[in-house]
């Protein structure tokens, strides 16, 4: 009987393996990869966020353990943003945060989210994340999936503290966050 | 045949991974340029592909891990973490025993805890000196559990002195998880259990508090199903036979009818700091196997025994308090540094399974009689201690470059052995014979009725208790020397002031050979430290012996199939020198060597809705091999010489004791109504426990029709068999939760549904029961189970 069900178990893993595909669907993380470079169409950063070694590159830093996989770097190989050649860095270290237009938070990191809210708040960088109460901690755009859809929410007081304009035809497509505790449709 | 059985898996295994890889190079084919083409209502419009989202992912971790998250936890039926593990983990199964329950994972499986380690939020929580891993295992209410990880396998070299078998590393819920308010109640048929937990979250100048609380109180299921041993002659159900006077115990009950608390305050501040005090109680009716022993309660005008009311005797409780500060800092592009402060204290106590009965020729006084007989003196108990501790754990991390990263850390604690919370120095008792007393003021000293006691000119005498230190070393040093293949090489090195310095290292290659597959060989060496009672005799009497060892090699494969399908195997080989206490010489000893090697496998299926996972396990027995000048053990019956009555029980089979070769569980869940209506169902099935049929066919083959007691074993056998013990184990649980207006949430659930087999809890096989009678076995049939519970959420 035991090795009866161990057969069928494999039986069942291989039938899985073979029969599904993924059909005319968005790759979660491709669709969040293409979903930054629609971000920055629509926030202003200051001049003063592109130093003098990095003023060609649009700089994108994924902080903690990589979800994106090879993705980012396929994608943005030739995909340009604000028309600038994209650079993407990868750390797992805050200190190594540097300059950069985008800082995108890995779950991994959800731990020491207020030390790095900490540190970057001040600086004109962007950040965003993916992780049930970052934007109530100062992430200013979290991504959310409801009804298999891809969704956002923006903390616009924090962006602006950041000195970013973020858009309103952004802010329209995104529940806004205002402060802790405090969520407006 | 075995071996035929042996190539047939690994054929499967290599078919399985050589079809899956060209599937997931396919998957590894970025096609996303398109999406640059859309708006952004199109764009949030698409319809996302669930997998990794959903939580499947790969981990470069050179370990094999079970994670039951919180979200498990609040659809699983299930009355402890025991069981919690049972369900999920590959193989994993617990017993009853003398202690607590026991647990098993991979093979090992002993008389006590000690060979798994018990964490909460990083903190080593075991009980050092006797039973191993014991608080938070016996408590009902789970709700404040963030998530469970359990190691399968040893794991010392990165956690600590006592993983040889495997790791149980709790995570609780704080205040970066919790939002708003919670209360939740249950109650559970026929253990009549019910209880209440409340949690708050709350955000104070960016500074964040959890408060949470529960109690569980619970009456215990009366009369079940016990099949034990009653006596030299007596055997079958408990209570069913009107000869015995021996009712079983009432399952689960609280220990002295006090109710489980759980208490838990998570206070993060400052950004990096955290403070959390965590205080729980536990104690409950968890070993059927002596029934409800009565108690004497005076003497008639002959001088006769009378007897009072059956009592839940054999239980014993676990408080543990424990107050952590933890800091995360970083020093500019220098290093990271953790840092763990920590005070802890448990109270532990342990009582024994009979009460002393005296006739008045023996013992005259009626006080004797009862202090002999106090449920809260020394005298039934066998073990009364608090254990404390302050510790310090810091651990810096260096990373020179992306492919190159260093850890180093040390961990130092001072541990103080003492009386009870609250207790005289009196009331101190522990010792693996319980004569760890404080010294001849001791209330069991030198008694010359009593069997519980310390005889006069015996026992080990520490005063107010005895304190040791103990530190340890780590270091951990990552190397990528190309893209996807990395070297891990980790150790570990501790010492007690009283033990010898232990050293357990581990080296491991992680080759991901594409996005989605991931390759892992791991190679180590884990060692255990003796429990602190046992260190404390050795250091006494000025004897040493060696730590038990463990080593083992493991190949890890893990692959994403597709978006939505995952698949892990383990092949693991598995040597263990095993060390016990030997009662007549007052040290550990050898006991023998263990060989075993072991597959997993495991399957998961996730989408937005439907969730099913499917784990099946092989441990097998290579060899067993008894040290010198001993004779038996609970390890296998595969190496055994007993004499007994004049009849010889000798070696049968190759396999484990206490284990089922062939283990296979399934679990299902499916959300409906936009996730507000949850169904689950899970099942085990544990396969014929090989070893100890070969158990019953040595104690068989040594029945001898000449010997007096012939008949007696032949009915023993008969009985046995009757009960089908040891056959097809097979359980149902199934649950379902059901979200009202975002706010009220109700759960019902069922455990033991089907109940093919019986749905037996084993006893512990220590491999004899001379003292009592043959048998060796027993087991409790766990009833049909009906609980309901209801969330509120603000």
């Amino acid at each position: 009987m035991g090795k009866r069900f161990l057969y069928s178990f494999y039986l069942l893993i291989l039938i899985f393996s073979y029969n599904i595909h993924a059909g005319e669907l968005a790759d979660e993380y491709e669709l969040k990869a293409a979903f930054l470079e629609r971000f920055a169409r629509f926030i202003e950063w200051q001049p003063e966020s592109w130093s003098e070694d990095n003023k060609d590159f649009f700089e994108i830093v994924i902080l903690g353990d990589n979800p994106f996989g090879k993705k980012l770097d396929k994608l943005y190989s030739t995909q340009k943003i604000k028309n600038m050649t994209v650079k993407i860095r990868y750390t797992k270290s805050i200190d190594e945060i540097g300059n950069c237009q985008i800082l995108f938070i890995c779950p991994s990191m959800s731990d020491r989210i207020n030390q790095i809210i900490k540190k970057v708040s001040k600086k004109n960088i962007l950040t965003i994340g993916q992780t049930k109460g970052f934007c109530e901690k100062g992430v200013h755009i979290n991504f959310y999936i409801s009804s298999s859809k891809l969704k956002f929410q923006i903390n616009d007081k924090a962006a602006r503290n950041s000195n970013l304009q973020i858009s309103y035809l952004l802010l329209q497509n995104a529940t806004i966050i205002n402060s802790v505790g405090g969520e407006n449709e | 045949m075995k071996r035929k059985k042996l190539f047939l898996y690994c054929v499967i295994l290599l078919m399985t991974i050589t079809v899956h890889i060209p599937k997931t190079n396919c998957d590894d084919n970025v096609n996303g340029e398109w999406l640059f083409n859309y708006s952004m209502e199109e764009l949030m419009n698409l319809t996302v592909k669930t997998g990794n989202l959903t939580g499947l992912s790969l981990s470069k971790t050179p370990i094999s891990v079970t994670t039951i998250t919180s979200e498990d936890i609040a659809v699983t039926p299930v009355r402890n973490i025991y069981d919690l593990i049972e369900v999920y983990v590959p193989g994993a199964i617990y017993l009853n025993h003398y202690d607590s329950p026991h647990l098993g994972v991979r093979g090992i499986i002993v008389d006590r805890n000690y060979k798994y380690l018990l964490l909460v939020n990083g903190r080593n929580m075991n009980l050092k000196a006797h039973n191993g891993a014991t608080s938070e295992l016996e408590l009902w209410d789970l709700d404040d559990i963030e998530k469970i990880e359990i190691i399968r396998g040893p794991g010392s070299v990165t956690y600590g002195p006592g993983a040889v078998a495997g790791i149980i590393n709790i995570t609780t819920k704080n205040s970066s998880s919790e939002t708003g308010i919670k209360i939740k109640s249950n109650y559970c048929y026929p253990y009549k259990s019910e209880g209440i937990s409340a949690g708050i979250s709350h955000e104070i100048n960016n500074n964040y508090l959890f408060v949470y609380g529960s109690i569980q109180k619970t009456n215990g299921y009366s009369n079940p199903k016990v099949y034990a041993p009653q006596g030299y002659n007596r055997f079958n159900y408990m209570g069913f036979d009107s000869t015995i006077d021996l009712k079983p115990i009432d399952y689960f009950y609280d220990y002295n009818g006090l109710p489980q608390l759980k208490f838990n305050v998570d206070y993060s501040f400052s950004d990096t700091w955290n403070l959390t005090l965590r205080y729980t109680r536990q104690g409950a009716a968890l070993n059927p196997n002596f029934g409800k022993p009565r108690p004497q309660v005076g003497s008639d005008s002959l001088g006769g025994i009378l007897l009072g009311d059956p009592f839940n005797l054999i239980q014993n409780q676990d408080q543990h308090i424990t107050l952590t500060m933890k800091n995360e800092s970083s020093f500019e592009n220098l290093f990271d540094l953790s840092s763990m402060i920590n005070l802890s204290s448990e109270d532990y106590i342990r009582r024994t399974e009979w009460f002393q009965i005296f006739p008045k020729s023996i013992v005259k006084s009626m006080d004797t009689m009862l202090m002999f007989q106090d449920i809260n003196g020394l005298w039934t108990h066998n073990y009364d201690f608090s254990e404390s501790s302050i510790l310090g754990h810091f651990i810096f991390n260096k990373n020179f470059s992306n492919k190159f990263k260093m850890a180093i850390g040390t961990e130092m604690s001072l541990n103080h052995w003492g009386p009870g919370w609250g207790k005289d120095r009196r009331n101190l008792r522990l010792g693996d014979n319980g004569d760890i007393i404080s010294g001849t003021d001791s209330y069991v000293y030198g008694s010359k009725i009593s069997v519980t006691g310390v005889p006069e000119g015996e026992g080990y005498f520490v005063g107010d208790g005895w304190s040791t230190f103990s530190y340890s070393f780590l270091f951990e040093l990552m190397w990528e020397p190309v893209t996807d293949l990395s070297f891990l090489l980790s150790a570990r090195s501790d010492k007690d002031s009283y033990s010898q310095l232990l050293f357990s290292p581990r080296a491991s290659l992680i080759y991901q050979i594409e996005e989605n597959n991931i390759l892992k060989l791991v190679i180590q060496k884990s060692q255990r430290m003796n429990t602190a009672g046992q260190l404390l005799i050795q250091h006494m009497t000025g004897k040493q012996t060696d730590p038990e060892t463990l080593t083992g090699l493991e190949l890890i494969y893990s692959g994403l199939v597709s978006e939505n399908l995952m698949i892990n195997s383990s092949f693991f080989y598995n040597k263990l020198e095993v060390i016990s206490w030997y009662n007549i010489g007052r040290t550990t000893r050898p006991t023998g060597d263990l060989s075993l090697f072991g597959l997993e496998l495991e399957g998961k299926f996730q989408s937005d809705k439907l969730e099913i996972a499917l784990n099946q396990s092989y441990v097998k027995q290579l060899n067993w091999k008894l040290a010198d000048s001993v004779y038996f053990s609970g390890i296998s019956y595969s190496d055994y010489q007993l004499e007994l009555n004049n009849m010889f029980f000798n070696s049968s089979g190759n396999d484990l004791s206490n284990w089922s070769n062939f283990v296979t569980k399934f679990i299902i869940n499916y959300k409906l109504f936009d996730e507000n209506l949850i169904l689950h169902l899970d099942s085990r099935i544990f396969w014929n426990f090989e070893g100890e049929k070969e158990g019953m066919k040595s104690f068989e083959n040594a029945m001898d029709p000449a010997n007096q007691d012939y008949k007696l074993m032949q009915e023993i056998l008969n009985t046995v068999r009757a009960t089908d013990m040891y056959g097809t184990d097979f359980r149902v649980n199934i649950s379902i939760g059901y979200i009202i207006y975002d706010h009220f949430k109700i759960t019902a659930s069922a455990m033991n549904l089907l109940g093919y087999g019986g749905n037996k809890r084993y006893f512990y096989d220590s491999g004899i029961r001379k003292d009592v009678n043959y048998i060796r076995h027993g087991f409790i049939e766990e009833p049909l189970t009906l609980a309901l519970k209801l969330d509120i959420i603000y």
